[in-house]
């Protein structure tokens, strides 16, 4: 078990979405460790919980094939060689940071940084935004004033962002119960 | 660095998010109000856990190393393991709560809120170069080219150092 989480955690260059389409090809596809349809509740549950997701969904696939042991040697195995490279990559990139032209070249990563995290959201608000369907708790019309207001509240009124989470999560919240109201009336 | 304050300060910022680019918001406005971080950082974290294998959530190690060597980036490896046990309490109460429309209200809710929020977080990292021409012709051809799907991340970043180096 744990040669297959320590695969998955170095090959996974790319981030979560590789993270997760590599456990899916070698869980699912490969060893039928898990069906389609386990994995895919696994990961279901993870939105609710807090932290990495992917920690999440090993423990709960890894408690599901080894109990206990099975948690221990996901978490081992896809965390910690992959954390070790992280720690090397940022000495190694400690000890030359001060050079010429990596200054310049961190000053253009920075921008690339900033538009892979507008990406990032933007995919993350879409599903929510643009869902379609019928019992959906925003359009893109009431949900993108929320979203943007979301973003004021901190900008402008410097709010603590859990307070800011809790908010926009209780306005969800509301408008999802008042429309399942106005469906049954 | 002041170890507990600082475990502490991680483990709030996951235990209060979801997903590895979640505690971001957090995470910046702690440290940027102590002064144990710079915008700059955060943006080197970012980068480098971004180019790692691995889960996104990574960048914490990253960042811990960068503001507190390696005994920061452990014990930001160790403040990022804690939350995601919940989700153990979560499996138990799934079938209850994941079809109840009030639950998914309130994710969809938080969801926009932390995509609201991370937009100015991300913003705030470019500084004073969000005004500078060079920067803004950089962004503009990395959100082009990570919305095409096409081009892995690492490339993208790649792309960006070199353009940096040339244009900086």
């Amino acid at each position: 078990m744990f040669w297959l989480w320590l695969r998955i955690g170095i090959q996974s260059f790319g981030g979560g979405v590789a993270t997760q389409f590599l456990m899916r090809q070698l869980l699912v596809e490969q060893k039928a460790l898990l069906t389609e349809e386990e994995f895919n509740r696994y990961f279901a549950m993870c939105r609710f919980a807090p932290g990495i997701n992917l920690a999440a969904v090993t423990i709960l696939i890894g408690r599901h094939l080894d109990g206990w042991r099975g948690v221990v040697a996901g978490l081992v195995g896809l965390l910690l060689p992959s954390s070790a490279i992280t720690i090397a990559m940022t000495a190694a990139y400690t000890s030359v940071k001060d050079l010429t032209i990596i200054q310049s070249g961190i000053r253009g990563i920075a921008p690339a940084v900033v538009a892979l995290g507008f990406v990032l959201c933007a995919k993350m608000a879409r599903p929510v935004l643009f869902s379609g369907r019928a019992n959906a708790t925003f359009s893109w019309k009431t949900g993108l004033p929320v979203l943007f207001l979301c973003a004021a509240l901190l900008a402008l009124l410097s709010l603590p962002v859990f307070v800011i989470y809790a908010v926009a999560g209780i306005v969800g919240l509301g408008l999802s119960l008042a429309a399942a109201r106005a469906r049954r009336t | 660095m002041e170890v507990v304050p600082f475990f502490l300060l991680i483990l709030k910022a996951c235990a209060l998010s979801t997903g590895g680019l979640g505690p971001l918001p957090i995470l910046h406005a702690d440290f940027i109000a102590r002064g144990w971080a710079s915008e700059r950082e955060f943006t080197e974290a970012l980068a480098v856990g971004q180019s790692s294998p691995g889960p996104n959530g990574l960048w914490l190690v990253s960042f811990g190393y960068l503001t507190g060597g390696l005994t920061g980036a452990l014990l930001a490896f160790a403040a990022m393991l804690i939350p995601p046990f919940s989700v153990l309490l979560v499996q138990k109460v799934y079938d209850r709560i994941a079809d109840q429309t009030a639950t998914k209200g309130f994710m969809d809710g938080m969801t926009l809120a932390i995509a609201g929020t991370g937009l100015v977080i991300f913003g705030q990292l470019l500084g004073a170069d969000a005004s500078n021409w060079r920067a803004i012709v950089i962004f503009a051809g990395a959100f082009i080219l990570t919305m095409s799907n096409r081009v892995p991340v690492i490339l993208v970043l790649a792309l960006a150092a070199v353009a940096g180096a040339i244009l900086f």
